[in-house]
């Protein structure tokens, strides 16, 4: 896979270290909770025992009603909203009520079940009755069934505040108490059927009102609670409905002071589970005795703290060396990648159109792996240009060397053939030295013209004009030539003078394959914004096996022997020529051999244009 | 009449050797000298009737041109030719302007470099005699045949044998499309496209010496070159 793709996951695998450090942490942590829950849950179980030994000896002090605290303003128009914290006193089936405290007044909130409406004006209706006990006496409060709405005071009894609430299977009443110190209180509904059947529910037996005690929190429990309870902790009693006894301080201490952000951060990342009561600022252990329930609060002292908050500090620390780390690595990894890409697209172009090798690579300089890479390339390449500039003088220096004796032998011959002009043996050495100078001839040739080529500077011209010309000329020489040009000039950029050896070439090469009745054209159009140049005759086909040697130098694919010699180079100048201009050259078959569509050989020069 | 001495100076001693009796059996004294020192020396107390110089002697490249230098110094009529190794070294020698009376490159056959040494006589004799010959005549040309001259606007034009061969071979058909291979055979010369170019731009350079609006030489693209009628 590519180097990036290998360093994300090295990057990706990398990140596991933080990770697992973060899971020691949490599992640590865990150890540590586990252990400060089991001390505090001993230390509980300790008070616990330390509680019921103290109530067991007093006798029912944790009794009674025990108003909860109402901290909103309670308004008195039977919407129990300001209630819905407290929980139900459930009496009877059909008789639940709660009691409250608000402002040193008591509020009571009953609810009673009583689908049969009975109400009579003076006489017996169905009626809630209310017995509250003082120091100095016990008085009723009746109130009875009425319609929705304020209860309104009769006559002298100012000491309360009601509203009646009629509901769909019964009533509530919502009462402020305006009486202090009220020691016991009962309350009884009285249900009619008809004027003489009902019957009571509530705080009754045998149709009597049970007065019961209310709750007095008193000092020696508090004290008592105050002397037991943790340094750094409280404890709270609370009845088996949660409604609070005693209790000795805030169950959970504001400490502002501590860092809210660690507190985030430790909820977040090292106490996962909700259920249970671990906190960051301590325990709190609940135990049911007969009485209700203890909730024993343990504060984590600052020693503690501080310990989690290192725990915090130390993995923040090391997330950031890690990030940063991480993010070292990936930029040194990326610079890498780029180097070694830049290096490699650089030796994509380092041959440039002439068959100039470049050996400027990037990263030349540097020390480490990749500028000897960079060198290493530069050398070889440096090699190759030489080896390059050896071979391409191989051939004219080979020939140059040759031609001394093969002059030597060909003037030897001469002065010979003066001597005996009818010596067969004489003629033949000429005739075959004759081809001997030849080759050499054309090689050389070849070799100038390759010079030639990487010196001609490149000019814009028509092509379509250039061709007319030639063709007229061509014209001159044999009558089957035609040239069928484009309607508009198609310029190029090139060299006139090499276009016009290309086309010789081509059409020499037609002639020789060709006959006085066969027809040679040329072509010129435009096609997606190049130029096509054809060279068509008919009367001869390429030989399939060798047609991709064509344009090969020295392949000649002649069936008959020429009296002249021939080296097959004219295709290879064609195509070196087109090279030159950027163009492609390919030869194919034309036609079936059929009138209509005679034999054919078709060479085809593809080109770019200049834009206008 | 006494025989023409001719001295060749070429370093390839069998190349040498086969020259010698090429021109010998034609009846000319000949004398082979292979080293530029010895030629000076020779030179300078004697001229023959004509040199044959090779342009690369040794591993000299300057050599032939310093001697066809100090022939030049020494006479203005002595017909002198330079032969080269290669065709493309005849643009680059004509091109210093020694002075030459022509440029040949090693591959001519022997017939041919007989007939341009004769050339090189004639022209020679005619030179010294004023004698009027036939020629032929066409506008402002004026071709001497025998005399190997050819006049444009009563003026001589300094060619060589070659370049006179190839405006021959044009002016005598004007209109007519001279290929590159017919220019070589009517010059005696057998070398490639490109030194056929020169020799005709180098042509018509001498031509417009005379004459600046001289453009009778057309290029057939493709064909060759033909003579303005």
């Amino acid at each position: 896979m590519k180097l990036k793709w290998q360093i994300l996951l090295i990057a990706t695998l990398s990140l596991s270290f933080p990770w697992v450090v973060w899971q020691t942490f949490k599992s640590l942590n865990l150890t540590f909770q586990k252990n400060m829950l089991d001390a505090a849950a001993n230390q509980a179980q300790v008070i616990v025992n330390s509680v019921q030994q103290f109530n067991q000896d007093r006798h029912q002090e944790l009794a009674g009603l025990v108003p909860s605290m109402l901290t909103k303003d309670v308004a008195i128009d039977g919407n129990p909203i300001e209630w819905s914290e407290v929980p139900w006193y459930v009496v009877t089936q059909k008789f639940k009520f709660k009691i409250g405290f608000h402002q040193q007044e008591l509020h009571l909130y009953v609810a009673v079940s009583d689908s049969s409406i009975y109400t009579h004006p003076t006489l017996n209706s169905d009626r809630l009755v209310i017995a509250i006990n003082q120091a100095r006496g016990t008085h009723k409060i009746t109130i009875k069934r009425q319609a929705e709405g304020v209860v309104p005071k009769t006559f002298g009894q100012n000491n309360y505040q009601a509203y009646w609430h009629e509901t769909a299977n019964g009533y509530e009443v919502e009462v402020k108490l305006k009486t202090r110190d009220i020691n016991r209180i009962g309350m009884v509904a009285i249900d009619h059927q008809n004027r003489e059947t009902s019957y009571a529910t509530g705080h009754q037996d045998n149709d009597q009102i049970q007065l019961q005690a209310l709750f007095k929190p008193q000092s020696h429990w508090q004290n008592f609670l105050q002397q037991i309870s943790p340094e750094d902790g409280g404890i709270t009693l609370l009845d088996s409905q949660d409604r609070v006894f005693y209790q000795t301080q805030s169950a959970l201490p504001d400490n502002a002071d501590n860092n809210w952000l660690a507190e985030l951060i430790y909820e977040l990342a090292f106490d996962q589970s909700e259920t249970d009561q671990n906190h960051f600022f301590g325990h709190k252990i609940t135990q049911i005795f007969d009485a209700g329930k203890i909730e024993l609060t343990v504060k984590h002292n600052a020693a503690q703290s501080a310990l989690i908050q290192t725990f915090i500090n130390s993995i923040l620390w090391i997330l950031m060396i890690a990030v940063v780390l991480l993010a070292g690595y990936f930029l040194i990894f990326v610079i890498l990648a780029w180097r070694i890409r830049r290096l490699n697209k650089k030796l994509q172009t380092v041959l440039d159109d002439q068959g100039k090798i470049h050996t400027a690579l990037p990263s030349n300089q540097a020390q480490d792996e990749i500028g000897d890479l960079s060198r290493g390339m530069s050398s070889l390449l440096a090699q190759i240009n030489d080896y390059t500039e050896y071979l391409k003088q191989l051939g004219s220096r080979l020939s140059h060397e040759m031609k001394t004796p093969i002059s030597i032998v060909h003037t030897s011959l001469e002065n010979l053939q003066m001597e005996q002009p009818d010596n067969d043996f004489v003629t033949r050495a000429l005739t075959a030295n004759h081809r001997l100078k030849f080759i050499l001839n054309q090689l050389s040739a070849l070799s100038q013209l390759k010079q030639v080529i990487t010196e001609t500077e490149p000019e814009v011209f028509d092509l379509n004009e250039l061709l007319f010309e030639l063709s007229k000329g061509y014209q001159l020489q044999t009558k089957n030539i035609h040239y069928n040009g484009y309607s508009q000039p198609v310029i190029i950029n090139g060299s006139q003078e090499l276009v016009a050896q290309m086309i010789d070439k081509l059409v020499q090469n037609a002639l020789d394959f060709t006959t006085k009745d066969d027809l040679i054209r040329l072509q010129l159009n435009i096609e997606s914004e190049q130029f096509l140049l054809k060279v068509i005759n008919t009367g001869s086909q390429i030989p399939a096996h060798n047609s991709h040697q064509l344009f090969d130098s020295l392949t000649s694919f002649r069936q008959q022997k020429d009296p002249e010699p021939h080296l097959g180079l004219g295709l290879y100048i064609a195509k070196l020529i087109c090279d030159y201009h950027q163009a492609t050259i390919t030869a194919s078959n034309l036609g079936h051999d059929t009138p209509d569509e005679p034999l054919a050989v078709e060479f085809v020069v593809r080109g770019p244009l200049i834009k206008k | 009449m006494k025989a023409k001495q001719i001295i060749i100076v070429e370093d390839e001693a069998d190349l040498l050797a086969n020259y010698q009796a090429t021109l010998e059996k034609y009846g000319y004294h000949t004398k082979g000298i292979c080293n530029q020192s010895d030629a000076e020396q020779y030179f300078r107390n004697q001229l023959p009737d004509l040199v044959i110089l090779d342009v690369g002697l040794g591993h000299q490249p300057d050599a032939g041109f310093e001697i066809c230098q100090m022939l030049r110094q020494k006479s203005a009529t002595l017909p002198i030719l330079m032969l080269t190794a290669r065709d493309d070294e005849i643009d680059v020698v004509s091109g210093l302007r020694l002075g030459a009376d022509d440029y040949l490159s090693k591959d001519i056959s022997m017939p041919h470099l007989l007939a341009r040494v004769a050339s090189l006589f004639r022209r020679q004799e005619a030179n010294h005699s004023d004698a009027d010959t036939s020629g032929i005549e066409q506008g402002a040309l004026k071709i001497l045949l025998d005399n190997l001259q050819i006049f444009w606007q009563q003026q001589l034009i300094d060619l060589t044998v070659t370049e006179f061969w190839m405006v021959q071979s044009l002016a005598r058909y004007p209109g007519q499309v001279k290929t590159r291979e017919q220019l070589m055979s009517d010059a005696n010369v057998y070398v490639d496209d490109s030194t056929i170019t020169s020799h005709i731009k180098r042509i018509r350079k001498k031509f417009q010496k005379i004459d600046a609006n001289f453009d009778q030489i057309d290029t057939v693209h493709g064909m060759g070159y033909r003579w303005k009628p």
